[in-house]
């Protein structure tokens, strides 16, 4: 499961201090960390202004709401795990290539975040994070209603030509390759696909 | 009925010296021509599609007269004349009808009358409530995981009546029903190759042909013949494959191999040099040549480093470091039959300039069928070819017209499903024998233990399991455990004989539907107008389907409020057109679309160049595959955590159950193989007249090689007894050198016809080859059907042939 950065106390202390009140209404409580969800596939800005931006946020990616809304948009965090070779794709877990945000050529590197890093198949994977701003409106709180819109979109058009695949049926690695071979049989736009492959990967089989 | 044309098919019989019929290539104004004559001007055209194309239904006074090539389709198929006589088969099924001892006794009847008793005709209300009355006694009784739906569908193509999607709708809606995983074609590629390649591969687009076109010097068809399969598809087939075939044919420096046991219609179109090895040894044929390229260090160890994952563990295995036996070719030749210097010839070619793999589905049909994909993949890891123009492997060539161009076309959906509340799926060949006959069992599949529900009622639309299932005596038996059985067709299937309830369809020429033509090229939309009434009282599979959902009280749901057919085409119609603003395609609007019979979309460029794996080669770390280390798996730490007897880490040499090695080969001494037909689709269209263009003596062909046939006083064209203690059935000789000696080659799907109907084990006397095939899991991970691992013998048929009735429905009695 995602590993969230051991956040020192006085810093979440400062942070809840200071964006209480101005907690937008897309975001929910997790303990003592506000989160946000893209309902689809969304830029990562570089500020509250202008269109400056570090890459693209996947749908249902957990963003942790670092502070207040500006401008409609609300500054975020990302932790996850790169691939040493491969620094511009920032993944759910080591070795489990759920991408929750990919950087733009031009994107300031990650920052490094605690933890061990972790060798699979010669691979090193590194804890990550990353900030930026996304824009509020294209975000939800809660991830049950992203999942339940990508559920039933999936069950509807994957189901026409065949018994439905379930989502344990594969490995969170396997699910893209998968699903993308039958996008069009399922007459899924590229947005929706996005959406459905992450549904199935976060709800995939362990291995 | 109409008579086919006896001149063009004598055509076909003297080229094949009464042999199987080939796909044909004629070009649409010879095919026009030569079939259909000069004058039907009074008669009215109507452009439609199925899975053998789009083309024109041509009707006279409300009568499907005969059906004419599309003008964009420059290669139809020949098996489109069978419809005519298909829809006004004498085994259609007219009416309503319920099984003698089911409608005097319900679901207590004497089962062992299934494919016995006479019918009943009954109204469409009494049928529906008889239908609907079950499905609710037997969820109250024992709960909807007793209710078992496996239907495929192959019997309609369209986005509306699919029946298989409508009767799971309907199942789901109620509550849910026990449902399948994966498939025939299938089984074990399915479940091996995401461990391997990431992802399934067998259903999607490939290299382009006209890259191997350009770049390619070897092209392997291995257990592949696209010719005869592409003929069909999914989705209505555009025939894509045949123009390529025949640049292929005229390209003069690219060498053609076909491995196979049959010199398939394909090498023999492009005059293949043909290796034959023995049923089922490919993997040791895979393995000798590895060996041969590690020992002469003629491999791609670049390739291998950069995009593999645990090659060494594969090569300490050839070198028989693991189990003292080196996988030399010496020790192949003695497997394979092939001999040692033909082993070492193939290593080098395969390795010295760009070589594309074509496989086709047979090889993994197999006991231990993961192995020869498995294997297949690694060697084309050691040459190294994966994600260049022309060379590497691909797995749909032979399917969908694979290597086909795609189109910048919008995607149109159809009826969906929707969800199932009973989520154990079976996996799909261990449905109708293993599940019916052993409820409770527990049994492996994919590193999971599973379990067989207790079936007590089946719903079956659009298929025909007493066809494609393996070992048919093992499933009559299994056949009689459910409490009720409905079947859903247009015809007197061998299932729907042995069904309590049938229920008439119609045929895609009487209703309205829409589909995609080219599965992977998606250039054409195709309207399907009705052409005709529905014959005698048959409805659509929607309209029967709706009509059990109202009396099961879940009509809402299922029409979505919809008041008719065309209000759902229009619904997926829309859906394209927001599809296509959204990619900036021009789309007619739905009337415009529906008049005219079709819309076209434009091919890019760019898809001559498409790749399969070139993203891959390009970047693996940004374009890592679905696998768990992001490589090809030549090992996978997955497989081999599950500890499976029958699945290892790596590909492996495992000895098939039975093969021409085996002390089994004794009583049974040749190997028979069962690929798809080239003169039908499954069962479908048996039924028609085209029947009597490829039959020998009445039955279905059976190739032998002259040795073998000489050897049991076999001539060409003699009824003949194929026979093991599975079962018996009766065919007609087709001597040919075109068959390896000791094997033979049987298509699937001629309508079973036993002479003691209902009994188990009896003589089946027109040629059902799964009379003789062997029901047994491929493996403990993927349960795959082992349709290509069966040995056999064969005798002249003694005495007068007994006549083949199944032609005729069954008897239907008044009560």
């Amino acid at each position: 499961m995602e590993s969230r950065l051991k956040v020192p106390y006085f810093m979440q202390f400062l942070a809840i201090s200071c964006f209480a009140l101005a907690t937008p209404l897309r975001a929910e409580v997790v303990g003592n960390k506000t989160f946000a969800y893209p309902s689809e596939s969304t830029t990562l800005y570089s500020s509250a202004t202008g269109s400056g931006a570090f890459g693209v946020l996947s749908p249902g990616t957990s963003l942790q709401v670092t502070g207040a809304t500006s401008n409609g948009r609300l500054p975020v965090k990302i932790e996850g795990w790169s691939m040493a070779n491969e620094p511009s794709m920032i993944f759910l877990a080591a070795g489990k290539r759920i991408l929750e945000l990919r950087l733009s050529a031009s994107a300031s590197p990650s920052q490094p975040r605690k933890g061990k890093t972790v060798v699979l198949y010669g691979v090193t994977w590194k804890p990550v994070s990353y900030a930026g701003w996304v824009n509020s409106s294209a975000t939800v709180p809660k991830i049950d209603a992203v999942w339940k819109a990508a559920s039933d979109l999936y069950q509807k058009r994957c189901s026409a030509c065949h018994g439905l695949h379930r989502p344990k049926e594969f490995t969170a690695n396997q699910w893209p390759s998968v699903l993308s071979i039958m996008t069009h049989n399922a007459a899924l736009t590229p947005e929706q696909a996005a959406l459905v492959t992450q549904y199935l990967q976060r709800h995939a089989k362990g291995q | 009925m109409r008579k086919i044309s006896r001149r063009r098919f004598l055509h076909t019989a003297i080229a094949l010296g009464g042999g199987l019929a080939l796909p044909r290539l004629y070009p649409a104004k010879a095919f026009a021509k030569e079939v259909w004559g000069a004058n039907s001007a009074q008669a009215k055209r109507f452009l439609t599609a199925s899975h053998w194309g789009m083309y024109n239904a041509v009707a006279q006074n409300g009568k499907l007269i005969k059906i004419e090539p599309f003008d964009k389709d420059p290669y139809p198929t020949s098996m489109l004349e069978g419809f005519p006589s298909q829809v006004y088969a004498a085994t259609r099924v007219g009416h309503p009808a319920v099984r003698k001892g089911f409608l005097e006794k319900g679901a207590g009847s004497d089962r062992s009358g299934r494919g016995r008793e006479p019918f009943v005709r009954v109204s469409w209300d009494h049928a529906l409530d008889l239908v609907a009355n079950e499905l609710k006694r037997v969820r109250k009784k024992y709960g909807n995981a007793s209710i078992f739906s496996g239907t495929f569908d192959w019997q309609s193509a369209g986005m509306l009546h699919n029946a298989g999607a409508i009767t799971r709708r309907l199942l789901g809606m109620y509550g849910g029903f026990t449902d399948n995983v994966g498939d025939y074609s299938v089984g074990c590629a399915m479940v091996l190759l995401p461990y391997v390649l990431g992802g399934e591969e067998v259903y999607s687009e490939q290299t382009a042909w006209p890259t191997i076109l350009d770049e390619a010097k070897t092209l392997v068809f291995w257990g592949c013949c696209p010719m005869k399969n592409c003929q069909i598809g999914t989705h209505p087939s555009d025939h894509y494959l045949y123009g390529a075939i025949e640049k292929l044919k005229a390209e003069k420096d690219i060498d053609i191999i076909c491995v196979d046991p049959r010199f398939t219609d394909t090498a023999k179109h492009l005059g293949a040099k043909w290796i034959a090895p023995r049923p089922n040894t490919d993997t040791a044929l895979m393995l000798g040549i590895a060996h041969e390229m590690i020992a002469t260090n003629n491999y791609d160890k670049e390739f291998i480093s950069k995009y593999t994952s645990g090659f060494d563990k594969f090569k300490e295995y050839v070198l028989g470091r693991t189990d003292q036996t080196p996988k030399t070719p010496e020790w192949a030749s003695k497997i394979t039959g092939l001999d040692g210097d033909t082993i070492k010839d193939l290593a080098r070619r395969l390795k010295s300039e760009r070589t594309m793999i074509m496989a086709g589905y047979a090889i993994q049909r197999a006991d231990h069928g993961e192995q020869p994909y498995w294997m297949l993949i690694t060697l084309a890891s050691m040459i190294g070819h994966i994600g260049l123009p022309g060379g590497g492997i691909g797995f749909s060539y032979h399917y969908d017209n694979g290597g086909d161009l795609q189109a910048n076309a919008p995607d149109l959906p159809g009826i969906s499903a929707g969800p199932n509340p009973i989520s154990n799926d079976m996996p799909a060949a261990r449905t109708v024998s293993d599940m019916l006959l052993n409820p409770g069992k527990k049994f492996p599949f994919n590193g999971k233990t599973m379990s067989y529900p207790d079936i007590k009622l089946v719903y079956w639309a659009g298929g025909n399991p007493i066809s494609h299932q393996q070992d048919i005596n093992r499933m009559l038996e299994a056949w009689q455990r459910p409490e009720t059985i409905i079947i859903q067709d247009p015809f007197w299937t061998a299932s729907a004989r042995a069904a309590d309830i049938v229920l008439p369809a119609t045929t895609g020429f009487e209703r309205n539907d829409i589909e995609v033509c080219g599965t992977y090229s998606r250039q054409f939309m195709a309207a399907m107008p009705q052409v005709i009434k529905p014959v005698l009282e048959s409805r659509n599979d929607y309209d029967i389907c709706a009509a059990i959902a109202k009396r099961l009280g879940v009509e809402e749901k299922f029409t979505e409020g919809k008041k008719d057919q065309m209000e759902w085409l229009h619904s997926f119609y829309a859906v394209a057109e927001r599809n296509a603003k959204a990619m900036k395609v021009t789309m007619p609007p739905f009337d415009e679309f529906w008049k005219r019979g079709y819309a076209e979309f434009p091919i890019p460029k760019s898809s001559k160049k498409f790749v399969t794996f070139s993203a891959f080669r390009v970047d693996p770390a940004t374009n890592a595959l679905g696998t768990a280390s992001g490589r090809i798996e030549i090992f996978s730490e997955s497989i081999a955590a599950m500890k499976l007897p029958d699945c290892f880490g790596h590909p492996t040499w495992i000895e098939p159950v039975e093969w021409l090695g085996s002390s089994k080969a004794a009583r049974f001494p040749l190997a028979l193989v069962s690929p798809h037909p080239p003169h039908r689709l499954h069962s479908q269209l048996d039924n028609s007249e085209l029947r009597k263009t490829y039959e020998v003596a009445g039955r279905e062909p059976i190739w032998i090689n002259p040795t073998d046939a000489k050897a049991r006083g076999i001539r060409d064209g003699d009824v003949v007894r194929i026979f093991n203690d599975r079962g018996q059935v009766l065919g007609g000789a087709v001597v040919t050198e075109r068959v390896s000696r000791s094997v033979v080659c049987m298509h699937p799907g001629a309508w079973y016809d036993p002479a003691e109907p209902g009994k188990v084990g009896s003589l089946d006397k027109h040629g059902l080859v799964n009379m003789v095939t062997l029901d047994k899991p491929a493996s403990e991970l993927s349960q795959g059907n082992v349709a290509n691992t069966a040995l056999v013998q064969i005798e002249k048929y003694k005495g007068a042939a007994p006549p083949v009735t199944i032609f005729q429905p069954p008897q239907m009695i008044e009560m």
